[in-house]
């Protein structure tokens, strides 16, 4: 059979419609030729267990959800990127609350941390490795909260947040290589320090 | 009419996976080359697989035809069966399918108990 | 039952139960317990229950079709729906990947104390010759077993003494008291996200068709399967009740992989935190394993290529070369040097919303008897699956705007 042209999927769709409106006064005049052809079709090819059903309508009401998805997408990666820059600014009492409940969190995490050590229930490793976990992140918070402003009514609250988060700096670098005696009073330390934070939280509600 | 049960078989198996002779999977069926429009009995000539056969899918899919190469036309009369999967009759080398695995398989093959 | 069936189904339970938590569990359920203690053990249920119908039903699908849902997907919804799905499903897989190898690493940091970012790279090389060289059931096996260091964490959870009376609350939702609502509901949604991740069903799927089960060998793996993940499920609560005991009367707020590592000491003692270490890194080893096969399968799937760990990497050359960059890509992010715990908790929401996309083709091919012949969905499959993909539904939409409102699940 000689090619005429090549036709795309959107043509087919077309042509089909035409097609099947046509088929039924051809299907009268060649009836008895077609049954011919139809057996050797089969003879060729199974047909799908699908039969014969277009599959047209199906993918129009995907393709709606293709393009919400992406809208979804872009939402998404703008309002992330929105929330990551979130910016810096004034403190106010919910941020501070916040600030003395997670340096609370790390200087209860590195007295419990200093408490194993001192029951030999950590190893060397861990003990370095989890404190200088600990301790990046106490440096980034002290180091916010040294270039924080807040109204003046909070400024004694910030600076004590100040001092006790480089106090719990410091414990939290000495951990890491400390001896047995070193690693008790560090524990202390960072306990009287998590208890201290946990006051100014209480006192910012 | 019986031009009509071909090419809504050849219809319903689009984006189905074609298998070779061997068993071995070659492809999807991309798209599909109709011969006869014009007249009354239309016959569908071949199974277009990957390359630019993309082009009639949407944006991203001319996107994706653009940045391949040419679509094996894989003719008609090579289809053995067709049920869930299209069956072809001969392994896909011959029928110029799964050049892409060959393409990589020099760069792959270059690891160690590959 | 054979003594051989019975040993293949303990083992196969074992593996399952190492496999189950990957680092969004670790991550989400550790936080959960913090905040709210143990009033979001109900959730972990809800999710294990999830993942059961789902992982049933793809498993079904796959040994009566003979192939894996995703390969189905094309066929069934269309090239530019198909294309859709595989899209937002790999850009979650490379995420969820990247998360993984960032926990891999941060475990080997904590075991050997060498620098993060050479161990980067080494925990993907580690990972991807495991992958060349192990036969497929085996890095299954290989990483499960040893992920089974975890179930130190429910010895934890027991000598800790809670009160159990208080425990079984925790597994009839209503309160919320240590967290605003907002919260609460957005660990509801990270629980479930990461007990029923996508990429989970679809290996399992793909995995049948590897191992050519007919229905008969899956009957026994449903068991194995139903038991582990249930098992496994154990584990994630464990790790609330852990979190719940040890860190929420100090406010400690969880924020490092070492974390929960730091409870398994306290409690068991330096064996204790070895086993919590090599556990976490096996089982997330694990799971970046099978998010980088699962994009390869998604992707040799979708464009009809040779797929498989069971054909010779240079005869399916494209399927190969795909999990290898997507280990390579996965690495990439992670040498950015972003926290692979915030990295953990994106990837997480992300799949949520990823996850209606991903579960609706598995439903809808299960009920096609053209695929399944007498093996469709039954009226219970039908039940719960259809309820599920309303939570599903449910979860997709609150989950961006609940990260976006609670500041990531800070308050």
């Amino acid at each position: 059979m000689a090619r005429k042209h090549g036709l795309t999927l959107a043509e087919i769709g077309d042509w089909k419609e035409k097609f099947l409106l046509g088929a039924e006064n051809a299907l009268r005049s060649k009836h008895l030729d077609e049954e011919a052809l139809k057996d050797e079709q089969i003879k060729r090819l199974q047909p799908t267990p699908r039969g014969r059903r277009s599959s047209a309508p199906s993918r129009e009401r995907w393709s709606v959800s293709v393009h919400l998805k992406g809208a979804l997408v872009l939402g998404v990666v703008v309002a992330v990127f929105g929330v990551g820059c979130g910016g810096a600014g004034k403190l106010g009492v919910k941020a501070l609350s916040q600030e003395s409940k997670s340096l609370q969190s790390l200087a209860a995490e590195g007295a419990l941390l200093a408490e194993d050590a001192v029951f030999g229930k950590t190893t060397r490793v861990y003990t370095r490795e989890h404190s200088s976990d600990l301790y990046n992140a106490v440096s980034q918070a002290e180091a916010s909260l040294k270039a924080a402003k807040t109204e003046p009514a909070l400024e004694p609250k910030l600076r004590r947040l100040a001092v006790l988060a480089a106090q719990v700096r410091a414990d939290l670098n000495r951990l890491g290589g400390a001896s047995k005696e070193e690693e008790r009073a560090i524990g202390r330390e960072l306990q009287a320090a998590a208890q201290e934070s946990q006051q100014i939280s209480e006192e910012l509600k | 009419m019986s031009k009509v049960t071909e090419v809504d078989i050849a219809l319903s198996i689009l984006d189905h996976q074609l298998v070779d002779g061997d068993g071995q999977n070659c492809g999807k069926v991309d798209d599909l080359e109709i011969a006869g429009l014009d007249g009354d009995s239309p016959e569908v000539v071949a199974i277009l697989v990957g390359g630019n056969a993309w082009r009639s899918r949407g944006r991203l899919g001319r996107l994706a035809a653009r940045l391949s190469g040419n679509a094996v036309h894989v003719p008609w009369t090579e289809v053995d069966s067709v049920t869930s999967v299209v069956t072809l009759k001969r392994p896909a080398t011959e029928l110029r399918l799964n050049r892409g695995d060959e393409h990589w398989a020099s760069i792959v093959g270059k690891l160690p108990g590959s | 039952m054979s003594l051989k069936n019975v040993l293949a189904v303990a083992l196969g339970i074992f593996a399952a139960i190492g496999g189950f938590v990957d680092i969004g569990d670790l991550v989400f359920n550790t936080q959960a317990g913090a905040i709210f203690g143990f009033q979001l053990l109900w959730v972990v249920v809800v999710g294990v229950v999830g993942i059961i119908v789902y992982s049933e039903m793809c498993g079904r699908v796959s040994a009566v079709a003979k192939r894996p849902v995703f390969d189905l997907v094309r066929e069934r919804a269309g090239f530019a729906a198909g294309l859709g799905t595989l899209v937002a499903s790999e850009v979650v897989n490379l995420m969820t990947c990247a998360a993984e190898i960032g926990g891999v690493a941060l475990c080997l940091k904590l075991l050997s104390g060498l620098p993060y970012r050479l161990l980067i790279p080494l925990a993907v090389i580690g990972l991807a010759v495991s992958c060349w060289v192990l036969p497929f059931r085996w890095i299954e096996r290989v990483f499960g077993y040893l992920g089974l260091g975890l179930l130190v964490f429910v010895v934890a959870a027991i000598k800790l003494h809670p009160d159990w009376g208080q425990v079984a609350h925790g597994f009839v939702p209503g309160s919320h008291s240590g967290g605003s609502l907002l919260v609460y509901l957005y660990f509801v949604v990270g629980i479930l996200g990461t007990a029923m991740s996508p990429y989970e069903v679809y290996f399992y799927s793909s995995g049948v068709v590897e191992d050519r089960w007919s229905l008969k060998d899956l009957g026994l793996n449903k068991v194995t399967a139903i038991i582990g993940y249930a098992l496994g499920g154990t584990l994630s609560m464990a790790l609330m009740i852990v979190a719940a005991l040890l860190f929420l009367p100090s406010g400690i707020s969880p924020q490092f992989l070492g974390t929960p590592a730091l409870a398994a000491e306290h409690t068991v003692g330096q064996v204790g935190l070895l086993l919590a270490l090599v556990g976490i890194l096996f089982a997330v080893g694990g799971a970046a394993i099978e998010t980088s096969f699962s994009g390869a399968y998604n992707l040799a799937q979708f464009f009809g290529w040779k797929w498989g760990k069971k054909e010779r990497p240079a005869a399916a050359s494209r399927f190969t070369l795909s999990w290898l960059v997507i280990f390579a890509l996965a690495s990439l992010v992670v040498i950015t040097g972003y926290d692979p715990v915030k990295l953990t908790e994106y990837s997480v929401i992300f799949s949520v919303v990823a996850l209606p996309p991903t579960y609706l083709p598995i439903l809808l091919v299960a009920n096609d008897r053209t695929y399944m012949g007498a093996s469709v969905n039954g009226k219970l499959a039908n039940f719960f699956g259809v309820l599920y993909f309303i939570v599903i539904v449910a979860i997709a939409v609150a989950a961006i705007p609940l990260m976006l409102l609670t500041h990531g699940g800070q308050g």
